[in-house]
């Protein structure tokens, strides 16, 4: 079964643990702790395969970004949450992007764009013409999510393992493929 | 070789003045108190695609030096090929340096030795950097091959002159005298360094050779040899071969050939039991130097010419990515700053709050800048003792404005950046207190504590998936009960020492806490939570937290820790922020599964959650506030200035002759004290109170022979302490500097010299008692108390000066909306500094199509007009003296032939 190693950032209190958890345990809860670096593991069926995902939920706070670097040094694909009621957490993720294209040395890096809080329509701050605007830039996919109300949560990570299935078909069956190339 | 054109050019700026290595630009008085400083920051992140060792791998650290001078290395990350570093280093730069060079070592323990060598590195030249500044980058390295010996400078020092031999057939001749009066940064190789120095004159015919005496053990040779050559020599052959005789230099002497077109060679070389070592050369044709009487410079030394190493294929040695920033201030006397900190200082009562100078700094600055905006604020407030009255009326108006209590100070804003640093400033001794014994504990142990499931005896995934037997299972859930009983200890052992630590809490952190608590409990009078919350995510998440994950930043560790000792950390830190959580008065009801939550439902009672709870009241009650009031501010508290190690020599010893006095100690001060012990943990050996330190000098190398020494001048005694290298030493000389300003009775004069074998070695007194024989050096005490300060003005100054172009846009809104709305507009439409500019930011970076273009919201044109107005007066006038200067001291680059330019450097 082929591993996924996901990694979820953006600004404290966008939601990433409550995707996370929506995704995972298929819950939602209140109120959450801010988070210091949580993983979680869930097999799924995405591309007519069973995929292990490995899930990594970061800290929004600014003092944890030390371990940053490490996540996405190790990390295939990324989601980059705002919250569409917050126009600053939508500004934070250009540097993060930055970040992961430095880290990677790369400008293809598998990556999702995600305006979660979209059950807060009464207070949306940033239109989803700016989100789709970005991610056209970064040209990366981009989703409108609600892990309250359940909304594309589960889209999220389908379409990251897409993109990197995408990029990285698997390697084949090692060692018999190649053995056969070998003679040829 | 360099051109004679590069030369010439050079020459005819700085020709006449020898000024000699020590370059200095000043001329008016207001410029000799100009003070310019420079920091770099750097960041090393990682290595990779490096070219294996012998053993198909690499145990590599990274170092970072100032042309020869290691500043700092990072821990050995062994065999990896990609090694991740993840290091920080931020120092004042101490001198003049021409390279900044990032070297890798290998390192290679057998049984009997250690070995350790520089297999890559990358050199950036001080030019460059502006290139890369602030920004990360990959840069490519080079592979450093044993076998060149070759780096550093020499210092080339030429005149001709005129003379007349008075022998028989009176002719006109021409004479060059060459010194070489000092070589900096020569390679040590095979242990130790004795250099001396050949200067020939060659040319077809012709090579006459003279050679200075051999320097011991030093990489920085003084030579006061000079030599003569007779540029004539040829119509001249009898007495070139007096000459000869006399000194038995080497010497041919052939046909005819004229003075221009010889060639000066300047060689280095280690004297050797075993041979002499080449340690590079520098050429100079005459005729470059054709038009001038006199000529000197640093040049940079080359390898021998005609064995050229580069082949032209560009291969890949790998690649480190590292991240530079590098800052310079020209710090101007205080009286300069006097305006910029009066608008600065008073405008923390403006109302509204959104129109007060801090936040319309950070506003026009941009989110990246902040980091920087808030770093000086705090040293400025707190210098005046008024971080509280600054932090206060910004939390409350974001706390009014915050809608929802479950995300209030989640996200970065410039009110949580400001309590963040004012925490790290104030209250590191706090922190090492209560938790450095948790942390030595750990460290020793090493007790297994993981408690996650999936990373607990099924390490690869493999396992995990595979249907494990029974006895499998007993055997992994007997370990995790275990665990979960070593990780209690720890959580435990640092929970205690957090509750016990409310009385100790900074005065400081008590006012601030107060203040958030009122400005919650105003703002939100029906929440019970939210008053907790608020404090909780200051002292818990961004503090105590914070300083477990990364223990090295918050100095409670000098290095970082083994992967088994931090994952530890990381979990009591997990659960402590868990648990501050479920202390709230309404927490959470956790559903979600989680080994924590596992864990907490284990050990925790209500009791250890109604004492966090009473933890929290207490350090944010107006109670303790009150009591220390009467303390006007945080400045009595003991405060860590600075800790490290350095080696210190027995004090008060007059004749003892050994230099095995040496000792290496743990240093520490404070603002009460310095001190010393075996380590950090162990009782001091000896406590110098501040008010006994009464001068601070360095120490002459010739002393002891050793670099980086200074003395700590006491009414009777002198402390001799050797620093770890010069960034260190000026650390600690000007922090010492500081704390003992104030002293009434510092010293006037001093030895630069120490005392040795029953005399000073500076003046040869012999009563160690003698006065000084120097005038102490420094500025005046009036201007280097206040140097902090200023220097923190200055970057205000700076970072507004380069946002001028946004605080007119800002401005031009102001005067929109005031048009439009008309003056008396309702404080309704919400100013979010970060929101409106940073999209501002992205624009800029990312070239977007701006959504919303000149996007400031404005609450309240009128004021915010007038403080931008205020912003840009002071501006104008800093920038005034600032270009004044500029133009007063001319350029500001390093002229050729300095030690930071040295000839021959492309
Ligand atoms: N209405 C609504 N609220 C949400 C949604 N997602 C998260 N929240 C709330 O937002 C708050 C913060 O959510 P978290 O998941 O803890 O945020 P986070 O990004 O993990 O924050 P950090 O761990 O601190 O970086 C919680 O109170 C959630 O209940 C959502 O889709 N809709
Ligand atoms: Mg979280």
């Amino acid at each position: 079964m082929r591993e996924y190693k996901l990694v979820v950032l953006g600004s404290g209190g966008v939601g990433k643990s409550a995707l996370t958890v929506q995704f995972v345990q298929g819950i939602f809860v209140e109120k959450y702790d801010p988070t210091i670096e949580d993983s979680y593991r869930k097999q799924v069926e995405a591309e007519n395969q069973q995929c292990m995902l490995e899930i990594l939920d970061t800290a929004g706070t600014e003092q944890f970004t030390a371990m940053r670097d490490l996540y996405m040094k190790n990390g295939q694909g990324f989601v980059l949450v705002y919250s569409i009621t917050s126009q600053a957490s939508f500004n934070d993720l250009s540097d993060l992007r930055e970040q992961i294209l430095r880290v990677k040395d790369t400008d293809e890096v598998p990556m999702i764009l995600v305006g979660n809080k979209c059950d807060l329509e009464d207070e949306r701050i940033v239109t989803r013409e700016q989100g789709e605007q970005l991610a056209k830039e970064w040209r990366s996919s981009f989703l409108e999510t609600s892990a309250k109300s359940k909304i594309n949560v589960e889209n999220i990570f389908f379409d990251l393992v897409k993109q990197i299935n995408k990029k990285t078909p698997e390697p084949k069956r090692k060692k018999k493929k190649s053995s056969g190339c070998a003679l040829l | 070789m360099m051109c004679g054109d590069d030369i010439n050019q050079s020459i005819n700026t700085d020709m006449q003045e020898d000024t000699g290595p020590e370059h200095c630009a000043t001329s008016n008085s207001m410029n000799e108190s100009v003070k310019v400083l420079e920091n770099l920051q750097i960041k090393i992140g990682e290595a990779k695609h490096l070219i294996p060792g012998n053993r198909d791998t690499r145990n590599s650290y990274c170092s970072v030096c100032l042309d020869q001078e290691e500043i700092f290395k990072t821990r050995i990350i062994e065999k990896s090929l990609s090694p991740f570093f993840q290091e920080d280093v931020d120092f004042d730069i101490p001198h003049k340096f021409r390279l900044l060079c990032f070297n890798l070592h290998d390192v290679q323990e057998d049984v009997l030795v250690k070995r350790d060598h520089i297999y890559a590195k990358v050199a950036i030249k001080k030019t460059d950097i502006v290139k890369y500044n602030a920004h990360e980058h990959w840069f490519p390295l080079m592979p450093v091959e044993s076998c060149s010996k070759v780096q550093g400078q020499v210092y080339i020092d030429v005149k001709f002159s005129h003379y007349q031999s008075l022998g028989l057939n009176v002719e006109d001749g021409h004479k060059l005298t060459v010194r070489i009066p000092e070589c900096s940064g020569l390679m040590i190789s095979s242990g130790n360094c004795d250099p001396y120095v050949t200067v020939s004159l060659q040319g077809t015919h012709r090579n006459e050779t003279k050679k200075t005496r051999v320097r011991k053990a030093t990489t920085n040779p003084h030579f006061d040899d000079e030599f003569v050559f007779e540029l004539n020599k040829n119509n001249n052959l009898r007495r070139s071969w007096f000459d000869l005789t006399l000194g038995g230099n080497e010497m041919k002497v052939a046909d005819q050939e004229h003075w221009t077109a010889l060639t000066l060679k300047v060689a280095v070389y280690s004297s050797g039991t075993l041979g002499d070592e080449f340690l590079g050369e520098v050429k100079i044709p005459l005729s470059s130097l054709i038009d001038m009487k006199c000529h000197a410079g640093w040049y940079l030394l080359n390898a021998r010419s005609g064995k050229t190493t580069g082949n032209g294929v560009k291969e890949d040695f790998g690649s480190i990515r590292v991240k530079i920033v590098y800052i310079k201030d020209y710090v101007f006397p205080s009286h300069v700053y006097n305006e910029l900190l009066q608008q600065l200082v008073s405008s923390v009562n403006v109302e509204p709050v959104s129109a007060s100078w801090p936040n319309i700094m950070s506003t026009v600055c941009g989110v990246r800048n902040r980091p920087q905006v808030v770093r000086s604020l705090v040293r400025i407030f707190l210098h005046q003792s008024m971080l509280s009255q600054l932090i206060e009326p910004l939390a409350d108006d974001e706390i009014d404005r915050n809608q929802s209590p479950s995300t209030l100070f989640r996200n970065s804003s410039l009110v949580s950046g400001l309590i963040e640093e004012s925490m790290r400033l104030v209250g590191l001794n706090y922190l090492f207190n209560i938790l450095s014994p948790s942390i030595e504990k750990i460290k020793t142990e090493k007790k297994p504590c993981e408690i996650d499931p999936s990373r607990l005896g099924a390490p690869s995934f493999a396992m995990a998936s595979s249907t494990s037997s029974i006895d499998m299972n007993s055997q992994a859930s007997d370990q995790s009960q275990s665990n979960m009983n070593n990780l209690w200890e720890y959580v435990h052992q640092v929970v205690t020492a957090i509750l016990k630590s409310a009385p100790q809490c900074p005065s400081l952190f008590c006012e601030i806490f107060n203040g958030l608590r009122n400005s919650v409990t105003k703002h939100m009078p029906d929440d019970a939570n939210t008053r907790y919350s608020a404090v909780a995510s200051f002292i818990f998440l961004r503090f105590f937290a914070a300083a477990l994950l990364s223990p090295r930043q918050y100095k409670l560790v000098n290095e970082d820790m083994d992967a088994t000792s931090s994952r530890t950390c990381t979990l009591v830190a997990k659960i402590v922020q868990h648990l501050c959580n479920k202390s709230m008065p309404k927490a959470a009801s956790t559903q979600t599964a989680s080994y924590v939550n596992t864990f907490c439902k284990r050990f925790v009672t209500q009791e250890h959650l109604d004492s966090i709870q009473n933890f929290i009241d207490v350090i944010s009650s107006t109670m303790k506030c009150l009591d220390s009031k009467g303390r006007t501010s945080s400045i009595l508290e003991k405060v860590m200035l600075k800790e490290g190690e350095m080696v210190k020599r027995a004090q008060g010893r007059t004749f003892l002759l050994s230099r095995k006095n040496f000792k290496t100690r743990y240093f520490a001060l404070t603002n009460y004290e310095l001190s010393y012990r075996k380590n950090k943990s162990s009782k001091p050996l000896c406590i110098i109170p501040v008010q006994e330190i009464i001068g601070v000098e360095k120490l002459q190398e010739e002393s002891f022979r050793m670099g980086y020494m200074f003395q700590v001048i006491q009414p009777n005694r002198v402390l001799y302490c050797k620093a770890n290298n010069s960034v260190d030493q000026k650390e600690w000389m000007d922090v010492l500097l500081k704390v003992c300003t104030c002293n009434r009775n510092r010293a006037q004069h001093y030895h630069p010299g120490a005392f040795l074998q029953g005399k000073y070695i500076c003046c040869n007194s012999t009563t160690q008692k003698a006065p000084g024989c120097t005038r102490v050096t420094g500025l005046p005490a009036s201007i280097r108390l206040s140097t902090d300060l200023d220097r923190e003005l200055e970057r205000i100054y700076s970072l507004l000066s380069s946002s001028v172009e946004r605080i007119h846009q800002l401005q031009e809104e102001c005067g929109a909306r005031a048009v439009y709305v008309g003056p008396q507009l309702p404080s309704s439409s919400q100013f979010d500094s970060e929101e409106s500019v940073s999209v501002e930011d992205t624009d800029i970076e990312q070239s977007l199509p701006p959504p919303n273009p000149n996007k400031f919201d404005v609450e309240d044109p009128q004021h915010t007009f007038r403080t931008l107005c205020s912003m840009l007066e002071c501006i104008s006038t800093l920038k005034e003296l600032h270009e004044e200067y500029f133009t007063a001291s001319g350029a500001n680059d390093a002229e050729l032939g300095t030690h930071e330019r040295p000839y021959g450097d492309t």
